[in-house]
C-alpha cells in the first residue's frame, strides 16, 4: 500500500459523508426553482424568501424554544448524573450508566410510536412539554456521555488539594471542578442543541398541529409538495451556526485548559 | 489485588475519588434516571401490551383486549414480509459497505490524524448533529436526475440519459451509509485507541508485512469495535424512515416507513406497535448473539 | 517531652482489605519524618489520614494538643503536596499559591506579601504570572510546595515528592527538601518508597510493612539494627542477605541451608546457644571473599559477578546446601576469582537473627550459656 492511498481514502470518505451537506449549502444559491446542476445563475433569492418567511420563522422558533429548555434539562440533569456516576458506589454503576445511556441504544422510531399513546392519554401530543420532555430524554445520553468524560479528565485531586487547604467540599467543586468542566459543559449543550433543533424522528410521532417544529414541518412539506429552495437557505444557516458554535466551543476548551 | 499506595493520589484517580463521599453523591443521579426510566424505558412496556390490543377498521378507538391478530397480519401479508426482508437487505448491506469504509478512516483517525484528528472527528459527528433531514435535503439535489452526479456525468458526456438514482435501493443505501457511517467509525476509533502502536511495530519486528499486520494484529484486536459498530449501524438502518421515504420517493417501502405510516396516517396505532415490537424482537435477537459472540472473543482476548 | 502528632490505633479498611491495622505514631515538634515501605504497605493511606482527606475507621489523630480525629481536612491546616503536584490548571502560579488565603478571607496587600514569602522560599518568585502547563516538572513542584506552606501549615506532609521527577533533579531537590525544612522549621512527614530519599532526609524513619508500622528509628538505627527481618531484607541494595539457619548435633557447628558450617570469631559468639532455626541477616559489606580453607569461612561456590562501577557484587551459592537455599550476595572492592570457582565467606558482622516463621528478633540465650 502507497504512503498516500490511506490518507486519500479517508478523505474520500470525510468528504462522502458531508458531501449531502456540502451540496446543501451549495444550491442553496442556486437561483432557479428546481435545483439543477451545473446551475445557470446564483443569488440569494432563496435567502431573502427565508427571512421573509413568517411561517418558516414561527417554526424556527418553535424548534429552538424546545432546543433550549431540553437543553437546559439534559445538562443538568446530565452533567449530575455524570458527577454521581464517577462519585458514586461503583457496584451499580455499570446498570446505571446503561439506563442512562439507553436512548442512544435503543432505536427512537421504536420508542416514539410508544410515546404516541402515552402523550394522547396525557394529552400532551403535540405540546410544547410534551416535545421538551421527549427531547431532554433523548439528548442526556450525548450530556452524560460528554460530561462523563468531561470529570473523568478532571483530576480529583485538585479538589483534595483545595480542601487541605481549606476550601469546604461545595466551594472546592465550584472554584475548581466547575471552572474546569466548562468546555465540556458547552460542548453538551451545543450538542443537545442542535441534535433537539434538527430532530424529525421523534417529532414528527409526537408534534401535533400546535407546536410545530422547522424539521417536522420540512418534512412533510417534502412528502408533499417535493423541495422548497428557501428551506435549503435555512438548512445552510443552520449548519453554518453549526460550524460557527462548534469552532467557539473549541476555542472555548483551547482558551480555558492552556494547554 | 488492589493497591492503595503505590499511585498517589491522583495518577489514576480511583483512589482519590474514593475519598470523595460516595452516599452524599448517589442522590445525583436521581434526576436523569427517573427520567430515563420513566419517559423512556417505561413506554416499551407500554408497546408491548399495545402489540396485543387492535383497533376496529374504520374507528379509531382502541380494544384493549387481548388478541394476535396484528402479528398474524404482519406474517401473513407479503407486503409486510417483503418489505421486512427489503430492509434487512438494506440494513445489511449498509453495515457492510460502513464496515470497508469505516475502518481504514478509524485507523489513519487513530494512527496518523495528528493534529488534524478533532478536525475530522467533528465532520465525522456532523450529520449526526445535523439530524435525518438536512443531509437528506442534501441528497437529493445530489442524486436526482438534473442533479449533481447526473448533472456532472452528462456535461462530461458520460451519459445523455440521466441514471436513476433517486426512488431507487441504491439511492436510499447511499443515504443510509452517508447517515450512519458515523455510528461505524466512533466504535472503531474508541477499540483502536485502546491497541498500543508497539503492537504493530512488534509484529513487523517479526517480519509481518503491512498487510499482515492487518490481518493478523489490527482487525483482531478492532473486532470489538467493529461489533459494536455493526450492531448500532444496523440497528440505525433498520428503524431508519425518513431518509428511506424522502430518496425513495415514496416508492420504496421500508418497515420502520411502514410502520410511521400506520401511526401517522393511517392512525392505528396497536398495529404500528405491533411492527415495532417486531424490529424491536430483531434487535433484541440481534444483542443476544453479538453478546454470546463477545463472549466467545473476549476468551482469546 | 508530649509529641506534637499523636497517632494512636489508627485503623483503615477499604471493602475487606485491611489497609492499617493500629497503628501509632508519635513525632516531635520540628522533626522530619519519614514513612517508608513498599507499595501497599499503607503509607499513603496514613498520610491522607493525617491529611483528613480519609476517615479512619477507629483511632485518634491528636496535633498540637488539638485532637484533629473528626476535624474535616478544610479545617486542619495541615499543609499537603501531592505526589503529581495537583496544581489548578486554570489558575496562574500566584493564584495557586494564593488558593488557601484566599479560602481564610486573605486578601488584599497581606495575601500579596504571604504568596510572595512563600514563592520566595522556593525561589520561584518571578513565576507568578505562568500557568502550571507553562512550568516544567521541577517548577511545578515548587509551586505545589509554596501552595502547602502559604497558609502556614501545622504540618507539612510531602507525598512521594521526588517520584515524578528525574534522576537528576531528584539530587538537588533532595537537597532543597532538607534546606527548606530547617529553614521554615515545619514538622514535615514524608511518605516514599525509596529507601535512598528515606535515609537521606529523614530524622526519623517509620517503616511500614502490611498496614503496621515495624519500625521507627533513626536511619543508622534502622539500618543497623533491624527490628524484624523484614526491615532487613528490605533496606540496602541490595538488602541483608537472609540465610536458613539451624542448630547441628556436632558442637560448634550450624546448619547454614542444609550445609555445614562452623563460624568462629564474631560469627561464632552471635550463634553461640543457638537452639532454633532461624534467619540469618548478613549485610553483603559485612562479608569479604576468603580462601575456601579460612577458618570461619562459609563454603561456596563463585555463581556469577556484577559490576556496579567501583565495586562488584559476587552471588555465591553455599556449597552442600538446600536447593531453595538463596545465594549469599557479597559486595567487594576488586576483581574476584572466576565463576565457578569455590571460594569462601567470611563474615565480619551479623546484623541480626530472625524468628523463621513470624520474622520478628530472635533473641538467643545469653553467651556462654
Amino acid at each position: 500500500m502507497s504512503r498516500f492511498a490511506l490518507p486519500a481514502f479517508t478523505a474520500l470518505v470525510v468528504l462522502f459523508t458531508i458531501a449531502p451537506l456540502l451540496v446543501l449549502m451549495f444550491s442553496s444559491f442556486d437561483d432557479g426553482r428546481f435545483f439543477r446542476f451545473p446551475p445557470r445563475d446564483f443569488s440569494l433569492r432563496w435567502y431573502h424568501a427565508a427571512f421573509a418567511s413568517v411561517e418558516y420563522r414561527s417554526s424556527l422558533l418553535n424548534s429552538a424554544v424546545v432546543g433550549l429548555i431540553a437543553t437546559g434539562i439534559s445538562v443538568t440533569f446530565g452533567s449530575a448524573a455524570a458527577l454521581g456516576l464517577l462519585r458514586g458506589a461503583a457496584r451499580s454503576r455499570a446498570t446505571l450508566e446503561m439506563i442512562l445511556v439507553a436512548p442512544l441504544t435503543l432505536p427512537l422510531v421504536i420508542w416514539a410510536i410508544a410515546l404516541l399513546q402515552i402523550y394522547a392519554w396525557l394529552g400532551i401530543g403535540g405540546t410544547l412539554w410534551g416535545l421538551v420532555l421527549a427531547h431532554a430524554t433523548f439528548t442526556l445520553p450525548f450530556s452524560v456521555r460528554v460530561m462523563l468524560a468531561t470529570f473523568a479528565s478532571i483530576d480529583p485531586g485538585l479538589e483534595l488539594a483545595a480542601r487541605s487547604l481549606g476550601a469546604r467540599p461545595w466551594r472546592a467543586f465550584a472554584r475548581i471542578t466547575l471552572p474546569l468542566a466548562l468546555p465540556g459543559l458547552a460542548t453538551s449543550a451545543a450538542l443537545s442543541f442542535f441534535i433537539s433543533f434538527n430532530d424529525v424522528i421523534v417529532s414528527t410521532f409526537i408534534a401535533g398541529s400546535s407546536w410545530i417544529t422547522f424539521p417536522v414541518r420540512l418534512y412533510s412539506q417534502l412528502r408533499g409538495q417535493g423541495i422548497d429552495p428557501t428551506t435549503m437557505a435555512i438548512g445552510t444557516m443552520i449548519i453554518v451556526s453549526i460550524l460557527i458554535v462548534v469552532g467557539l466551543t473549541e476555542l472555548f476548551n483551547r482558551r480555558t485548559l492552556r494547554a | 489485588m488492589r493497591s492503595w499506595d503505590n499511585d498517589g493520589f491522583a495518577t489514576t484517580g480511583t483512589s482519590a475519588r474514593a475519598v470523595i463521599e460516595r452516599a452524599q453523591t448517589s442522590w445525583l443521579l436521581v434526576p436523569g434516571v427517573v427520567l430515563v426510566a420513566s419517559v423512556f424505558l417505561a413506554p416499551f412496556l407500554l408497546l408491548f401490551a399495545m402489540s396485543f390490543w387492535s383497533q376496529p377498521e374504520g374507528t379509531l378507538l382502541v380494544d384493549p383486549s387481548p388478541t394476535l391478530g396484528n402479528y398474524q397480519r404482519i406474517f401473513s401479508d407479503g407486503f409486510y414480509l417483503r418489505g421486512l426482508m427489503r430492509t434487512l437487505w438494506l440494513s445489511v448491506a449498509t453495515v457492510l459497505i460502513s464496515l470497508i469504509l469505516g475502518f481504514p478512516v478509524a485507523y489513519w483517525i487513530v494512527r496518523r490524524a495528528r493534529r488534524l484528528r478533532r478536525l475530522v472527528t467533528a465532520l465525522m459527528l456532523l450529520p449526526i448533529v445535523c439530524g435525518a433531514l438536512l443531509p437528506t435535503l442534501g441528497l437529493v439535489n445530489l442524486l436526482s436526475p438534473l442533479g449533481i452526479i447526473n448533472g456532472s456525468l452528462r456535461s462530461l458526456g458520460v451519459i445523455d440519459r440521466a441514471i436513476p438514482l433517486l426512488g431507487t435501493q441504491f439511492g436510499i443505501l447511499i443515504g443510509l451509509v452517508q447517515a450512519f457511517l458515523p455510528l461505524m467509525v466512533l466504535p472503531l476509533v474508541a477499540v483502536l485507541d485502546q491497541v498500543p502502536r508497539s503492537l504493530e511495530d512488534a509484529a513487523m519486528s517479526l517480519g509481518a508485512r503491512p498487510a499482515q499486520v492487518w490481518r493478523r494484529v489490527v482487525v483482531p484486536l478492532a473486532a470489538r469495535g467493529a461489533l459494536a459498530g455493526s450492531v448500532l449501524v444496523f440497528c440505525a438502518a433498520l428503524t431508519s424512515f425518513v431518509t428511506p421515504q424522502i430518496l425513495g420517493q415514496g416508492k420504496i417501502a421500508t418497515f420502520a416507513a411502514m410502520t410511521w405510516q400506520q401511526a401517522s396516517l393511517v392512525l392505528d396505532w396497536p398495529f404500528a406497535a405491533s411492527l415495532a415490537m417486531v424490529m424491536l424482537m430483531l434487535i433484541g435477537a440481534l444483542g443476544v448473539s453479538v453478546a454470546v459472540l463477545r463472549r466467545s472473543l473476549g476468551q482469546r482476548l | 517531652m508530649t509529641p506534637y502528632l499523636k497517632l494512636r490505633d489508627v485503623t483503615k479498611t477499604y471493602d475487606s482489605a485491611v489497609a492499617l491495622s493500629g497503628v501509632g505514631l508519635d513525632i516531635a515538634r520540628g522533626e522530619f519524618m519519614t514513612l517508608l515501605g513498599p507499595s501497599g504497605s499503607g503509607k499513603t493511606t496514613l498520610l491522607r489520614i493525617v491529611a483528613g482527606l480519609l476517615t479512619p475507621d477507629r483511632g485518634t489523630l491528636v496535633l498540637g494538643g488539638d485532637d484533629m480525629t473528626a476535624r474535616p481536612a478544610w479545617e486542619r491546616d495541615i499543609g499537603l503536596v501531592f505526589q503529581n503536584y495537583a496544581l489548578f490548571p486554570h489558575m496562574d502560579a500566584r493564584t495557586n499559591v494564593g488558593f488557601g488565603l484566599e479560602m481564610r478571607g486573605i486578601a488584599g496587600a497581606e495575601a500579596a506579601r504571604r504568596i510572595d514569602e512563600a514563592l520566595e522560599i522556593v525561589s520561584m518568585g518571578e513565576y507568578g504570572t505562568r500557568h502550571p502547563s507553562e512550568l516544567s516538572g521541577g517548577q511545578q513542584q515548587r509551586i505545589a510546595i509554596a501552595r502547602a506552606i502559604a497558609i502556614k501549615p501545622r504540618l507539612l506532609l510531602l507525598d512521594e515528592p521526588l517520584s515524578n521527577l528525574d534522576a537528576v533533579l531528584r539530587q538537588s531537590v533532595r537537597g532543597e527538601l532538607r534546606e527548606l525544612h530547617s529553614r521554615t522549621g515545619l514538622t514535615t512527614i514524608m511518605v516514599t518508597h525509596d529507601q535512598v530519599e528515606a535515609l537521606a532526609l529523614a530524622d526519623r524513619v517509620a517503616l511500614m510493612e502490611a498496614g503496621k508500622i515495624v519500625q521507627i528509628d533513626t536511619p543508622e538505627r534502622l539500618y543497623d539494627q533491624p527490628a524484624t527481618a523484614f526491615v532487613a531484607g528490605f533496606l540496602g541494595a541490595p538488602p541483608a542477605n537472609l540465610m536458613p539457619l539451624a542448630p547441628h548435633r556436632a558442637p560448634g557447628v550450624v546448619s547454614l541451608g542444609g550445609a555445614e558450617w562452623r563460624p568462629e570469631g564474631v560469627a561464632a559468639a552471635c550463634l553461640a546457644g543457638l537452639d532454633r532455626a532461624v534467619l540469618l541477616a548478613l549485610r553483603p559489606e559485612a562479608l569479604r571473599i576468603v580462601p575456601t580453607d579460612t577458618t570461619g569461612a562459609i563454603v561456596g561456590q563463585l555463581r556469577a559477578v556484577e559490576y556496579l562501577g567501583g565495586e562488584r557484587l559476587a552471588h555465591v551459592e553455599v556449597v552442600g546446601a538446600a536447593p531453595e537455599t538463596p545465594t549469599v550476595c557479597v559486595r567487594i572492592g576488586h576483581a574476584p576469582p572466576e565463576p565457578g570457582q569455590p571460594v569462601g565467606i567470611l563474615p565480619d558482622a551479623v546484623t541480626g537473627l530472625f524468628d523463621r516463621e513470624t520474622g520478628a528478633k530472635s533473641a538467643l540465650p545469653p553467651k556462654g550459656a
